[in-house]
């Protein structure tokens, strides 16, 4: 028993070894996202008498180390080591460093230091400095006086492998295009992130599919009994014609492509066109349908949505933009209709059956609700009401009393869509 | 009330000294934070240059105050907590309690970085009429409170 907790014991050991040598090397104690900047220039600060890395050579490693970085130039940092302030603060810098410490605790304090540092614009610092037998060493970049990385390495007096150490460690990585003056001056006016302008125009593209029924949730059954029960009887007989309902069942799926667009994230426009298909409701006691195969018809909307949106940023992935609308379609049903095999002519009643109108306008409104994931791939949520009926915008004749009702002159129902959607934004 | 400060600190720190307050106006001005909400504002000594004794010597640990309050019935969050310090005191006619409050730093002298900052609160209830006693005694008891709590600073 003693002797098999002996042998894990120096497994782990081994184990430990084998983790803990390639560590030792080059040790990185901190390193928050900077940009390396390409034909960078960087200036190597020391306060010690004697650099550990030649200006010259450091620009060759970096060269060597990063094939992106064009043409580097490094150079030894002589004002900043005779200005006082910043010796100082290399003095405390060099007394502070070690493995534990954090980015926020080597931040320059003193307000000549924290204007020198920012001020230095693309120019990347490097603040190395020997204690005993290490290498210490600090990057500063852009306009913030708290280092981006920090780091340690073996010392050697090989200046040349301690500039490709350094190299390796800060350097390696994409290095971006320095800014003109221009293009800087443009940057620094750049809003940031928490105060992103809101896009011009935001458009989206999306499939649908859904459902369809006439009775509205959270309404009495009264209101659709009626509608809901009536049967056709020798191909156009109902008790009621108003609605379509009375003719045709009004459950079906629900299909929709659509695309809209709105401007500065608030109001906008949508085009689409939707799909259903709809049985007639034959009464089944009527022997004069023993002719017939089969009696649908095909509902195809077209119309025009204005919408009204509000965009909320709620993670870095995910832009909710809860939205509602108000529009107007157009309704064509289109009839497909068939008798049995072997039936040679067609009843009377069937060739006399009801006809609807050639297109009926109607309007909707609902509320939906995108939900755009990566800024591109957008789930949608809608439901609404849409009615369709009599245009309204004949004049009346002196004998309209007289004339009879217009077939399915108001005809209501509800809808519930899950859509698909591509999104982009142009600023 | 200060020298009674002191004292109590003395029974506890033997070789503590004293620097004035003109020293503490000397150094540059800062905000640290101790929480998400919680800010005190205070004077750090410079990076760099630590700060010596008359005789040429270097303290380990600086005690930085950088408020003492004394008052009626306060609370420290009303003073230093960013939510709450807009709040309006309605006004009262009497109060339960003497109260100081006392933001502070523990400073490496050494490597000159803040070790340590909190704020302590610290309440006596009034009996009657607040004497030259009272305020002592809340001072000997301030004291002891900052010990405590450096004590539980140091082992953090």
């Amino acid at each position: 028993m003693k002797s098999l907790f002996l042998k894990g014991s120096l497994k782990c050991l081994f184990l430990f070894f084998v983790v803990f040598i390639p560590a030792s090397a080059s040790d990185v104690f901190f390193k928050n996202p900077y940009i390396i900047w390409k034909d960078a220039e960087v200036l190597i600060w020391t306060p010690d008498s004697i650099p550990a890395v030649k200006a010259t050579e450091f620009a060759l490693s970096l060269k060597r180390n990063n094939s992106g970085i064009g043409e580097p130039t490094a150079r030894l940092a002589g004002d900043w080591q005779r200005d006082s302030v910043a010796f100082l603060y290399s003095a405390w810098l060099k007394e502070n460093i070690d493995e534990k410490v954090h980015a926020e605790n080597l931040r320059a304090r003193a307000p000549e230091m924290v204007k020198r540092l920012t001020e230095s614009g693309d120019i990347m610092i490097l603040f190395v400095t020997r204690k005993g037998d290490q290498l210490y060493s600090v990057l500063f970049e852009g306009e913030s006086a708290e280092p981006k990385a920090a780091g340690s390495i073996p010392y050697t007096a090989d200046s040349i492998a301690m500039g490709d150490a350094l190299a390796e460690m800060f350097f390696g990585g994409h290095a971006e295009r320095r800014l003109t003056a221009e293009e800087r001056k443009k940057a620094d006016s750049r809003p940031n992130a928490y105060y992103e302008e809101i896009a011009k125009f935001h458009g989206w593209v999306g499939v649908g599919a859904g459902f369809t029924q006439a009775k509205v949730p959270f309404t009495p059954d009264s209101w659709y009994n009626r509608k809901l029960r009536s049967r056709v009887k020798s191909y156009r007989n109902t008790q009621d014609s108003l609605s379509i309902w009375n003719f045709l069942d009004d459950k079906s799926p629900l299909f929709s492509v659509y695309a809209g667009g709105t401007w500065y994230g608030f109001i906008g426009a949508e085009l689409f066109l939707r799909y259903s298909q709809h049985d007639a409701k034959l009464d089944e006691s009527d022997t004069v349908y023993k002719e017939l195969d089969h009696w649908t018809y095909n509902r195809y909307e077209i119309g025009l949505n204005i919408h009204l949106s509000t965009t909320y940023h709620t993670t870095s992935f995910l832009d909710i933009i809860p939205y509602t609308f108000l529009g107007f379609n157009y309704s064509f049903f289109s009839e497909d209709i068939g008798l049995k095999d072997g039936v040679k002519e067609a009843s009377n009643a069937y060739n006399t059956r009801i006809k609807f109108e050639s297109f009926y306008k109607g309007a909707l409104f609902g509320v939906g609700s995108h939900f755009v994931f990566y800024d591109h791939y957008g789930v949608d949520l809608r439901a609404g009401i849409a009615s369709r009926g009599r245009s309204l915008d004949r004049e009346p004749s002196p004998d309209g009393v007289a004339e009879p009702t217009v077939i399915g002159g108001s005809t209501i129902d509800c809808f519930i869509s899950l859509g698909l959607e591509y999104h982009w934004s142009l600023k | 009330m200060e020298s009674s400060v002191t004292k109590s600190l003395q029974v506890f720190y033997k070789n503590l000294s004293l620097f004035p307050d003109s020293l503490y106006l000397t150094f540059p001005e800062e905000t640290q934070k101790l929480d998400e909400r919680v800010f005190l504002r205070g004077r750090f000594p410079n990076q760099g240059i630590p700060v010596k004794k008359a005789d040429g010597t270097t303290p380990t640990y600086l005690l930085l105050f950088h408020e003492f309050t004394v008052g009626l019935d306060l609370h420290r969050e009303s003073f230093f907590d960013y939510a709450l310090i807009n709040q309006e005191v309605s006004d009262k006619k009497t109060s339960e309690n003497l109260t100081i409050i006392v933001s502070y730093t523990l400073w490496d002298n050494i490597k000159q970085r803040p070790l340590f900052s909190s704020i302590i609160e610290q309440n006596q209830p009034i009996k009657g009429e607040i004497t030259l006693d009272n305020l002592v005694n809340i001072s000997q008891a301030t004291a002891q409170a900052l010990l405590v709590d450096i004590q539980r600073g140091v082992g953090k």
